[in-house]
């Protein structure tokens, strides 16, 4: 079906006697429908007519500014200025298309060349009027041009949300049924270069209407599209977002991607959208257990995991031990998930990287939400600086866990707070430059109560990020990011109130790096980029004044610098292979003032070295290539391959069992700690079905990991200057395969995943000698979670979860030392937890009718529907008191009678909690 | 502002017509809520072990600097929880330091006990080896003592429900300087109403220590079993030196036994020894110092 319309503005002669309606939208109801042989009359007639009332020039001069202003203001402009006369179908060309133009004393002929160009538009002359159209406009079915000697040109732009103006990342952009296509980058970008021609561009984003492009590419064409997001008043087809046949050449694998809309269908805990847990669903990433923010990739330790925020490191993800996660829901706009396959711009980290991308902020117009729930509130505002131009976002969420001391739910034992705060600002300066500036913190406080008094002892962390982006557009094909940011991340353990003092650990890092992707033609994208980081780690001191007469020991800071360059191409060959191969080079540099130990075989001191400041003492350098490679076997299936090998610099030293955050000590390599490395491998077939937004995804891999850290029994971690010693360095090896069935379409969606996996590590000095299961080697791992919104007022979600217990280290016997009962061990974790499950439901309410500016809901979730307790230890050391209590017994000189116990977190955790926008 | 007034307004409207309010009794919610928050605890649990670790050899014994009997106990391993060890009897044990030897004889009436003479006491500055032999295995180990110190006697505070009296402080968990374990003995035999009481319903042996080295699992330890005594309990407060040695031995000890099962635990492994030979145990040399308190006795 056509609706078009002739749309004429009539000169200054006329005024502006013939004004139409603003906006889109109405405008397009109010203009009435017409053949097109009537409306192509209509507008010959008036283009003679209008040729005929005044004179056109487009070589005088003229000086304008314009930035992000709808294209009839601008047009309305410049015949002001000059007595052109404008002529545009707003079917094709319209009117509030937001364009930017800067002009100063220039041809107005060039000046719209500028002006249009950028827009897939351009101009021609018809009887002394000028005519704007699209490049050219095709009847459906024309592809792109195949001939020979035929130009290329580059079709580039940025994707944003149309109701908001915040950009889209990860968009699909694509030439339909050529299997060409990309995807928007992280900040909203694409470039696709064609073949010139008639070329039909399809444009999606899952959850926005799809949009698609009907050009003529016969030059550089800069089309920057606003995309609408589907609301719930659409029909289910409306809101598919991604053509099947799209995701065949989506080259990246070992990867998963959510963005607010569909982290918004899970069920979070206690009322809040969580990430984590959301992440702890996907196969090949295993949770450890009940309120917990670690998680383990594809057989990696929970340090190998990136977690980037705006491209800045955060340490700790995790609030109340990790049954939040650290960031406010509705600061996180996109995640972007890697297990392997690495892309050459990452590095630092083996098992995976977790790129969330922050909100901008609504360009167009302000903006309030909250989430007020039993156990954390949340606000959040919004809204332009300049409109269009620039926008703020500012989220905080405070703990409201107070209550629970009223009513002894901690039984007087513990007290604990936390609160964070996300904020973002950014201002596009011109076409070609944007800045953002993101800030982030949180902290938490975690006190145990000794005889009524507070904090007689205690844990807190805090986690600071702040980060300034600059996106610069060198050409149409050259995209550029500059990034200065710093992160710190810091630990205190509060030491009961005889000891006066406290512990303190820290990492903190500066970065400054620049990021270039070039398009360099239709088969090949090039990425490249330079990075210096300045790290420093406190491994753990007093900060604090004690009573101690003799004071802790002091363990030696560590300062160093990372210095990256990585390259790597995205190459096509043919219609059919994709690979993309690349190399990151960092090279590790530890420098002084620092005492550094020497250890010989036997982890004996043999030296030690006061270094001055700034005076290098040990240098790793550690090459990372990467490759990949697709095979599109026919519309609907691919299969993939790759190897990455990464490097870790930075470890965190943890003895810990615990689910929980409980000792965070950050030491990077040295000359007593060898960078860890893993080489990946891993294969994959995809599938998509007739049935929308369903796909199939099965993948092996096979990782070894080399200087793999492991502790000596017992190991002593804090207070000691010697902590290299404890380390003991050998090798690991993991491999499984992952099962994953998803529909990210309609009513219904969700997944099911599968995964079966194994990690075992082999350490000299450890376990004999031989192979030994690490604590999360998990082999079965079953994790499905469903959605249903009904797109008026109710949606529902459910997430089961299981997973094979974690192996765990159980006596062979016992014996008695002066009235201890002290348990003997055989083989390191030789025997395994009770198996994981858990089950969570969450139900919404919307109040309101769909599409209502002002929107709240009521929303109720159940953390472990049937109150599971899933253990996360087994320990032979506690008995039963006259209370009938499980205590540790005190009396060395009784009988006492111990009995074997689990230790579980959490029974079913219900919450309401009311949510609002306006 | 206008903004919020309007929906604030909408609001109230939004709750006034929705059903589904009505039925929500917020506090009563909230107050369940509360009640199922952190329900999960510790729960008793069967457990098969595997039996693989033999019945090793287990040395318990120190020697100290008081002039007494001295005694080291040689026991057995067990497979089971709560399984009496069995004593390890007609082994040779044999005591040295730079200057002498002893023999150390097993008590006749006490299988797995082995004395030392009964003047003895051990001193400051000199190594002592415990040479063992069972069978055609020999164990050793090699000990020596720290120099001990007087000491600020604990606090002891009166629960003014019960009326009856419970240890608030013995030491300070953490001193790099001069690591401690502290036996404190509590006897209320003589005690009016308890005269005629079980023995060991009336002596109490509670252990503290100093260590060089603080765990999060320390700090997070589960919950200790209560200890009360009522007015008139003799306390002897016994201090023990420790060696580095020692203490880590100590500290490993209370890693499995302590202060494992709490929130914060740390991967299980054996605890270190100084015994060769494939024993287990610990043969440790100690300064003791020593006072004496009357609960409720006026200083």
């Amino acid at each position: 079906m056509m609706r078009s319309a002739i749309r004429i503005r009539i000169t200054r002669l006329f005024g502006d006697g013939l004004k139409e309606p603003s906006g889109c939208a109405p405008y397009r109801k109010w203009i009435p429908r017409y053949s097109i042989r009537f409306r192509f009359l209509i507008l010959m007639l008036t283009v003679l007519l209008q040729g005929t009332l005044c004179s056109q020039d487009l070589h005088q001069k003229i000086t304008l500014k314009a930035h992000r202003k709808p294209l009839k203001e601008v047009l309305e402009d410049i015949s002001r200025r000059t007595g052109i006369n404008f002529s545009y179908n707003s079917q094709s060309v319209p009117g509030d298309l937001p364009v930017s133009l800067n002009v100063r004393n220039r041809p107005a002929g060039e000046a719209l060349s500028d002006l249009l160009q950028s827009h897939g538009l351009t101009y021609s002359v018809v009887e002394k009027q000028v005519v704007i159209r699209p490049v050219v406009e095709l009847s459906a079915g024309q592809g792109p041009a195949g001939k020979k000697n035929k130009k290329h040109f580059t079709l580039y732009g940025f994707l944003y949300d149309k109701g908001s103006g915040e950009a889209l990342i990860g968009a699909n952009v694509y030439l339909k049924g050529a299997g060409i296509g990309t995807v928007t980058n992280g900040y909203g970008f694409y470039s696709l270069t064609l073949t010139e021609g008639p070329c039909r561009i399809i444009y999606s984003y899952l959850g926005f209407r799809e949009v698609e492009k009907n050009i003529e590419l016969n030059a550089n064409t800069r089309l920057s599209l606003e995309m609408e997001e589907t609301n719930v008043e659409m029909k289910e087809v409306e809101i598919i977002a991604e053509e099947s046949g799209n995701n065949i050449h989506n080259l990246q694998m070992s990867g998963f991607r959510f963005n607010r809309k569909s982290l918004s269908r899970l069920p979070g805990f206690a009322g809040d959208l969580d990430f984590l847990k959301a992440l702890q669903a996907v196969p090949g990433i295993q949770t450890y257990g009940d309120g917990s923010a670690l998680y383990f990739v594809r057989g990696g330790n929970c340090d190998q995991n990136l977690l980037l925020l705006d491209e800045v490191p955060i340490y700790n993800p995790a609030h109340l031990f990790g049954f939040f996660s650290a960031f406010s829901p509705d600061a996180i706009n996109e995640v972007q998930v890697y297990k392997g396959d690495f892309p050459a711009r990452y590095g630092g980290r083996l098992s995976s990287v977790i790129d969330i991308k922050a909100r901008e902020g609504n360009m167009k117009q302000f903006g309030f939400s909250g989430n007020i729930g039993p156990y954390a509130t949340s606000l959040t505002a919004e809204g332009p600086i300049v409109k269009n131009r620039g926008s703020f976002f500012l989220s905080g969420r405070l703990s409201s866990l107070d209550w629970m001391n009223y009513l002894s739910i901690f039984e007087n034992e513990f007290f604990s707070r936390f609160f964070d705060i996300n904020a973002k600002l950014n201002y596009i300066i011109d076409d070609k430059n944007r800045l953002f500036l993101t800030g982030y913190t949180g902290k938490d406080m975690f006190s145990r109560f000794s005889d009524g008094e507070v904090n007689a002892s205690g844990i807190r962390w805090q986690n600071a990020a702040a980060t300034l982006r600059w996106n610069h557009l060198f050409n149409n094909r050259l995209f550029s990011n500059t990034t200065l940011n710093y992160s710190h991340y810091s630990y205190t353990l509060d030491l009961p109130q005889e000891q006066q003092g406290s512990w303190n650990s820290s990492i903190s890092n500066m970065t400054l790096k620049t990021d270039f992707t070039w398009y360099l033609n239709p088969a090949n994208t090039l990425r490249s980029g330079l990075e210096i980081t300045w790290h420093q780690t406190n491994p753990g001191n007093v900060i604090s004044g004690t009573s101690d007469p003799s004071p802790a020991p002091e363990v030696s800071r560590t300062r160093s610098f990372e210095y990256v360059w990585y390259l790597s191409n995205e190459q096509r060959i043919g219609n059919r292979i994709m690979i993309r191969y690349g190399l990151r080079l960092p090279v590790w540099q530890d420098i002084g003032p620092s005492t550094v130990y020497y250890f010989n075989q036997t982890h004996q001191v043999i030296d030690t070295i006061h270094y001055g400041n700034l005076e290098s003492y040990s240098v790793a350098f550690s090459p990372e290539p990467r490759v990949s490679i697709q095979f599109v076997i026919n519309k609907h299936a691919n299969v993939k391959a790759s190897y990455s090998r990464t490097t870790q610099f930075l470890q965190l030293l943890s003895t810990s069992t615990s689910p929980f955050t409980s000792l965070d000590i950050w030491i990077p390599c040295g000359p007593d700690i060898p960078p860890q490395t893993a080489d990946q491998v891993a294969l994959g077939y995809f599938r998509e079905f007739p049935v929308p937004g369903l796909t199939f995804t099965v993948e092996g891999y096979y990782k070894w990991f080399h200087d793999h850290p492991d502790y000596r029994d017992h190991a002593n971690l804090l207070f000691n200057p010697l902590i290299e010693g404890e380390l003991r360095f050998g090798t690991a090896r993991s491999y499984g395969v992952e099962l994953m069935l998803r529909k990210n379409t309609g009513k219904f969606t969700g997944w099911i995943g599968y995964t079966w996996s194994r990690a075992f590590a082999e350490t000299p000095e450890i376990n004999g000698g031989q192979s030994y299961p690490l604590m999360y080697d998990r082999p079965h791992n079953v994790s499905i979670n469903l959605s249903f919104d009904d797109k008026k007022h109710w949606s529902f979600s459910a997430g089961w979860i299981f997973l094979s217990g974690a192996a765990t280290t159980t006596p062979v016997g016992f014996y008695y030392y002066n009235g201890y009962s002290v348990p003997l061990y055989g083989d390191r974790n030789n025997d395994r937890l009770p198996a994981y499950h858990r089950l969570d439901l969450s139900a919404t309410y919307i109040f309101n009718k769909p599409g209502n500016r002002y929107q709240h809901s009521l929303a109720l979730t159940l953390y472990n529907v049937y109150g599971r307790l899933n253990p996360f230890s087994v320990n032979f050391n506690k008995m039963i008191s006259d209370a009938g209590n499980f205590v540790v017994p005190a009396n060395l000189e009784g009988n006492y009678e111990l009995v074997p116990t689990t230790i579980s977190v959490a029974g079913i955790i219900p919450s309401v909690n009311y949510i609002f926008k306006f | 502002m206008k903004e919020i007034k309007k929906y604030i307004r909408y609001l109230t409207v939004g709750f006034r017509e929705s059903a589904i309010l009505r039925y929500l009794k917020f506090p009563v919610l909230l107050l369940i809520t509360g009640l199922l928050f952190l329900s999960g605890c510790v729960k008793e649990t069967g457990w098969d072990l595997e039996h693989s670790a033999g019945h090793k050899i287990i040395v318990d014994g120190i020697l100290t600097d008081e002039v007494k009997v001295h005694t080291m106990v040689l026991t057995r391993s067990v497979d089971d929880l709560n399984q009496a060890p069995d004593p390890v009897s007609g082994a040779t044990l044999m005591l040295s330091n730079e200057d002498s030897a002893w023999i150390l004889p097993e008590r006749l009436t006490e299988p797995g006990h082995y004395c030392t003479p009964k003047y003895f006491s051990a001193l400051p500055g000199k190594y002592y080896t415990l040479q063992i032999y069972v069978q055609d295995q020999v164990f050793t180990a090699r000990s020596a003592m720290t120099e001990g110190s007087y000491f600020r006697e604990l606090i002891y505070l009166k629960n003014e429900t019960t009326g009856l009296y419970y240890i608030d402080w013995v030491a300070n968990s953490f001193n790099t300087g001069s690591p401690a374990m502290w036996e404190v003995l509590l006897d209320w035999s003589k005690v009016n109403g308890y005269t005629t009481a079980d023995s060991l319903e009336t002596h109490v042996r509670l252990l503290f220590y100093t260590l060089p080295t603080l765990d999060v699992s320390e700090l997070f330890a589960p919950i200790m079993e209560a200890v009360c005594f009522p007015k008139g309990t003799v306390i002897t407060e016994r201090r023990y030196s420790l060696t580095p040695e020692h203490a880590e031995f100590v500290r490993e000890l209370l890693l499995e036994t302590n202060w494992a099962g709490g929130l914060f635990t740390t991967a299980a492994s054996n605890v270190t020894t100084n015994l060769s030979g494939g024993a287990a145990g610990f043969f440790g040399v100690c300064s003791v110092t020593e006072l004496s308190v009357i609960v409720g006795a006026s200083k």
